[in-house]
């Protein structure tokens, strides 16, 4: 008994040790800015799965920069890594802006313009990744030291502590931004207004597809900058080891399986991280990892099943009361009917007996 | 979406694609530096006229054609799902699995048993997302992308577990028998059985759209489910035909892939893209399941010549992705802005000639103003002259 005790408690205080309260930090911080992302974009009525491709695009060209200044320099350097992290969302709103021109202005499909501008964005990084992973590999080699590895020791936003980013604090911030954004502002009310009733703004005059630019812009935006807390809290990486686990596809899972609701999501995004850091805590080696990681998807499409069957449900209700209420309207005017009817007969067999009696 | 909108027409098409060999040309040019001549040829010509080279082609269009067959049919039924991949990839790895395991010595019964565990593989992939919309509306693309990444952790659980060939530096399975691999139809060039199976399929989709009764209740669902459900289809049951033909070619792709050419499973941890790529090809093709197999052929070519390129020039093989997507997102930009590109283009050509004019004109007007000020000049001087002469005969006068 004793030992099981040990045993568990070795566990536990495995999970909850600060290396492994840093990863939940880390993945807190990517998810939840994600979802941040996803909201505001599920806000302009767009189902914008390009969110995905903006993370992976802006992660390798923030960390590709951070290694090409770190080795310019040699030392790590606070303009450097500043830098490359402005080189990476200015990348992503690039990206942003092209594939909302596609989805508003030229209007294709969204889903397809999502998928095709998320293989844009793999492909680009791959490419990059070539690249550049040859050349600073070159030149790691002459200089006899480790090439594309340990950027914390890069980290330019280490100032809490040496676990802890300054990224956690803005994305703790970035719901609250959220919400004063889409409840407080002329472009966020214009935003909910673009989601739920699109012709009414349409027909009052105002220009919708400027508003869905704006909106989609401010989620590319967070999502840029879902890509560089990626690109800070990565420690190591090789060209065929950089999947980003699908972190924008996980992200608008959750917005969505909340009904869009912002608490509700970043109730979920914070459940998520928790799934997401366990495989990295538990396992040993690659193939416990993967196997576990497959759970954090799984769990992720039970959310989506709860949410289906929910919404079903919801329907369902609705279309009952819906029904309910028009066989009482229905039989409330029928009562209503028969009243007036008998009120009519009654009045025409007084006019009988009055017009008898005067005869 | 109607349809229609996955529907390129010609003219965008050539467009595009001119546009994207140019910006190509452009690239391999700026690579190619002093040997640019060379590295326009790898890339463009030598596909094409070596052995090598065709099979190549014909090889990753056999890939990417089956896949693409599939989306197309599923497309085509308004049903857009992702799961092309995972079917793709579980359809490789159960069969790589199931051959490797196998102790059989009938190669060729293995062989056809290896398929079909392929196509059941791709079947079983398809499912829980195609349930999961069909029975309870959850959303399909995202159902299908989370299947998706499902899918990868499982294969990659079987490859490391199970098949993982130490000896080699990456996470791979061991190779697969030659014995055992799809029979070659043309000797030493390495194209496979799968050439024709998936030159049959083709023929068979197109079929299967365009003549018998499933396909057009697939068009009919395709194009207005309340339609269909006046007519008296199941829109429902349709979506689910399309979505399992879908999964077995994606299955019989992997398999094909993984009985030829490397005849390895290669993805552990990370997506092989093919599945996604051949989205792309479907939707390049305009959906259509006569040109899927064309469109296979363009980016197998392009897949091709990249490789060629990585060996003459510093340009790494993973241009040819870059490539195909530039290729697809200048489709879609020249489908959609076609006249406000011919309107451009004319705005060009009409400010151009203005130009000319203007400084043709300039030109002329130039040269006649020169002219005139030497005639006004020559007038004046004569004049003068003549004044001159006037004066001084008056004078003597």
């Amino acid at each position: 008994m004793a030992e099981t005790i040990g045993f568990m408690q070795s566990i536990v205080g495995g999970i909850f040790s600060l290396g492994n309260l840093s990863l939940f930090a880390t993945f807190l911080t990517i998810i939840l800015l994600s979802v941040s992302a996803a909201f505001i974009s599920k806000r302009t009525g767009v189902f914008n799965i390009a969110i995905d491709g903006i993370i992976v695009l802006v992660y390798t060209v923030t960390y590709v920069f951070m290694a090409y200044f770190k080795q310019l320099n040699g030392l790590h350097s606070l303009a450097g890594n500043f830098g490359a992290s402005i080189i990476g969302i200015v990348t992503g709103l690039l990206i942003t802006v092209l594939s909302s021109y596609f989805i508003v202005k030229l209007k294709y499909n969204d889903v397809f313009t999502g998928l095709i501008f998320n293989i844009f964005a793999r492909n680009l990084s791959v490419f990059i990744f070539a690249i550049w992973g040859g050349v600073l590999s070159r030149q790691a080699a002459a200089a006899s030291t480790q090439m594309l590895a340990d950027t914390t020791a890069a980290s330019f936003l280490q100032t809490i502590s040496e676990t802890f980013n300054v990224m956690i604090l803005i994305a703790l911030v970035m719901p609250f931004i959220c919400y004063v954004i889409m409840n407080k502002t002329h472009l966020g009310l214009s935003l909910r207004a673009t989601e739920e009733n699109p012709v009414a703004l349409i027909g009052a005059g105002i220009e919708i597809n400027q508003i869905k630019i704006k909106g989609l812009a401010i989620a590319g935006g967070i999502a840029s900058l879902a890509g560089v807390a990626l690109a800070v809290s990565t420690t190591n990486i090789t060209i065929k080891a950089f999947e980003p686990k699908g972190f924008g596809y996980v992200a608008l899972v959750l917005v969505f399986a909340a009904g869009g609701r912002l608490w509700k999501s970043c109730g979920y995004a914070i459940l998520f991280s928790l799934l997401f850091t366990i495989p990295q805590a538990v396992g040993k080696n690659m193939t416990q990892i993967f196997l576990l990681q497959t759970l954090i998807y799984i769990a992720a499409m039970i959310l989506m099943l709860i949410h289906g069957i929910k919404s079903k449900r919801r329907f369902k209700k609705k279309v009952n009361n819906q029904i309910k209420e028009n066989e009482l309207n229905v039989i409330h005017e029928s009562a209503e009917r028969k009243k007036k009817m008998q009120q009519e007969q009654k009045k025409i067999k007084k006019e009988e007996t009055r017009k008898k009696s005067t005869e | 979406m109607n349809n229609k909108s996955l529907r390129f027409d010609k003219k965008s098409r050539i467009m595009a694609l001119c546009a994207t060999l140019l910006l190509t040309m452009i690239v391999v040019l700026i690579v190619g530096g002093s040997n640019a001549g060379s590295a326009v040829w790898s890339f463009f010509v030598e596909p094409l006229i070596t052995t090598g080279g065709i099979a190549d082609i014909i090889n990753r269009a056999t890939v990417l054609a089956l896949p693409a067959l599939g989306i197309a049919i599923m497309f085509e039924c308004r049903v857009f799902s992702f799961i092309s991949e995972g079917a793709f990839m579980l359809g490789g790895c159960l069969t790589a699995m199931f051959i490797l395991g196998s102790n059989t010595q009938a190669s060729g019964f293995l062989i056809a048993v290896g398929l079909i565990v392929g196509m059941l593989a791709g079947l079983a992939a398809v499912l829980p997302s195609a349930l999961l919309n069909g029975r309870k509306d959850v959303n399909i693309t995202f159902t299908s992308v989370i299947t998706n990444f499902i899918i990868l952790g499982f294969t990659t659980f079987i490859l490391l577990y199970f098949m993982n060939d130490t000896f080699q530096s990456e996470y791979v399975s061991f190779a697969i028998p030659e014995s055992e691999r799809l029979p070659m139809i043309i000797p030493q060039s390495d194209i496979r059985l799968g050439t024709l199976i998936a030159a049959a399929c083709c023929i068979g989709g197109y079929v299967l759209l365009n003549k018998t009764r499933k396909g057009y209740e697939i068009y009919t669902v395709g194009a207005s489910e309340v339609l269909a459900g006046y007519v008296g289809l199941s829109s429902k049951k349709v979506a689910l035909f399309s979505q399992l033909v879908c999964g077995v070619l994606c299955g019989l792709g992997g398999a094909i892939f993984v009985m030829s050419g490397e005849a390895r499973y290669l993805w552990a941890g990370e997506f092989s893209y093919i599945g996604y790529t051949a989205i792309i090809v479907a939707l390049f093709a305009g959906c259509n399941p006569a040109l899927v197999p064309f469109a296979a052929l363009l980016f197998g070519y392009i897949f091709s010549g990249s490789n060629l390129l990585s060996e003459t020039t510093t340009m790494p093989a993973e241009f040819s992705g870059l490539v195909q997507i530039t290729l697809m997102i200048l489709m879609v930009f020249c489908h959609r802005a076609y006249a406000d590109i011919i309107r451009f283009a004319r705005w060009v050509y009409l400010k151009t000639c203005q130009m000319l004019k203007w400084c043709l004109a300039k030109i002329i007007l130039g040269y006649k103003s020169i002219q005139e000020k030497i005639n006004i000049g020559d007038k004046n001087d004569n004049e003068t002259k003549k004044y001159n002469a006037n004066k001084k005969s008056g004078g003597e006068k």
